[in-house]
């Protein structure tokens, strides 16, 4: 009844279109507000914006007096009476820090699902489309990784910030809460870009790697005039190494996930590390010193090229993978030295 | 020097005394439009967007009381202080007296 009252009690004198802008102003106020409040809101402003009109307001007042109550989203902020938030200040750093941190993981996770998803789904096509697949699977993976870390986050968060706001943590807090300072041994740091690069490259070369292996062992051959002499690796070798490579390579990203995730050498971290380290080497190394890998014929056709008898050919090719085999270990060796080095010092500090 | 956090700085200092001025206006009652007119007129600048809000809020918190007024042309919402208004009101005033004190002590030993 009292509305009504107010509703015909306030006159515009202004064009129709300066009075649909008050009612526009009013709504974009009262909208955003709880909905309990807006209709008295809304009868407020109204007799106030009426009051600051002169008698016969112009087009020109109506303007200043809006454009005086400032912009609607600014009014209805000041309207609110307690602070609304998704995740309040009180919670922000936590929130980014640990957005962070999932974010990371869940979207190596999802990038590493998407990668192994296109490369066991691969279709028999040309290798240009095969890359592109796996890349289009690749930025897919990432993408819905960032959206579901987002997504999981926040609302945990926003959980968090209920329960918080109901048992009032502010008042009752300990100084045994408070966290330890970590140690920051800066010998034992991993850097996290360089994780990354490495977790980012490793994936695409193991990709390529296992792709070619899969798919492409009847392209590599030796050609004379555009036709294939011999093929140089005996397929039923490399056929049984596939799924040991692609099992590595899972390892190797958890791996390059944990050691994102820790951010240091740690005792655990080390020894995984270097337990992979070493199972990966030694594949690698049965891999190519396998005594079949090579064809018979890639012997006989360089032998035949260049004018010497095969055995000497296999004896050189054979010399050679030793010395490779040698430089490999003698690398590895070197790796994990360091590795171990930086851990136990850093252990040692503690 | 930086006019901005300057300005910044001033507005900030005032905002805790705009609730004091409101109240201390609110005695008889008074709709919004014309209670920022008084303060005007007094040199106590407040912003509309600003005080309609505050009148509410400070309703809400029990310092105030409400009215309409439908029998003019003009509807109306009257605000006058409430019984604790006034209470919360007169301890304000000590408050500020005594901040007054206090700030005025720390500047001139400052200045001295």
């Amino acid at each position: 009844m009292e509305k009504n009252h107010i509703r015909n009690g306030f006159n515009y004198y202004g064009g129709n279109e300066m009075k649909n802008y008050i009612e526009r102003y009013i709504y974009a106020v009262t909208k955003r507000l709880p909905e309990k409040v807006r209709a008295e809101v809304k009868n407020e402003l109204q007799a106030n914006i009426n009051d600051m009109l002169p008698e016969k307001p112009t087009d020109e007042d109506i303007e200043k007096v809006l454009k005086t109550l400032g912009h609607p989203r600014v009014l209805a902020k000041n309207y609110e009476t307690k602070e609304r938030y998704v995740i309040s200040p009180w919670f922000y750093a936590d929130y980014i820090s640990t957005l962070k941190i999932v974010m990371t993981i869940v979207v190596a996770v999802f990038v590493t699902i998407g990668f192994f998803e296109a490369i066991i789904n691969l279709e028999q096509q040309g290798l240009f489309h095969q890359i592109v697949d796996v890349w289009a699977s690749i930025i897919s993976g990432a993408f819905n990784g960032v959206v579901t870390a987002f997504a999981w986050v926040t609302a945990i968060f926003w959980i968090i910030e209920h329960a918080a706001k109901t048992s009032n943590c502010e008042a009752t807090w300990d100084l045994k809460d408070l966290p330890e300072v970590p140690k920051v041994n800066h010998k034992a740091k991993i850097s996290k870009t360089e994780s990354m690069i490495g977790l980012i490259l490793g994936t695409i070369f193991s990709a390529i790697f296992i792709i070619i292996l899969m798919n492409y062992m009847n392209v590599i051959a030796i050609y004379d005039d555009g036709v294939i002499v011999t093929q140089i690796f005996n397929t039923s070798v490399t056929d049984t190494f596939i799924i040991f490579f692609i099992i590595s390579a899972v390892i190797s990203i958890a791996v390059s996930l944990l050691k994102i995730y820790y951010g240091e050498w740690k005792i655990n971290l080390a020894i995984l590390y270097t337990a992979f380290e070493i199972l990966s080497t030694v594949l690698f190394l049965i891999f190519i010193n396998h005594p079949q890998l090579i064809l018979p014929e890639v012997f006989d056709t360089i032998a035949f090229y260049m004018e010497i008898g095969s055995a000497e050919v296999v004896a050189g090719f054979e010399k050679g993978i030793r010395i490779f085999t040698i430089f490999v270990s003698v690398v590895v060796f070197i790796d994990l030295s360091a590795t171990w080095f930086k851990t136990l010092k850093s252990i040692e500090q503690k | 020097m930086d006019t901005n956090l300057i300005n910044n700085l001033i507005s900030e200092l005032k905002r805790g005394t705009q609730v004091l001025a409101v109240l201390s206006q609110l005695r008889k009652n008074q709709y919004g439009y014309s209670l920022l007119q008084t303060l005007e007129e007094k040199g106590v600048s407040i912003e509309a967007g600003t005080l309609y809000p505050l009148l509410r809020r400070l309703e809400s918190q029990g310092l105030l009381q409400s009215e309409w007024d439908t029998t003019e042309s003009k509807p109306r919402k009257y605000y006058v202080l409430s019984k604790d208004g006034i209470e919360t009101y007169e301890t304000l005033i000590q408050e500020w007296r005594k901040i007054i004190l206090e700030m005025d002590l720390i500047i001139m030993e400052e200045t001295k």
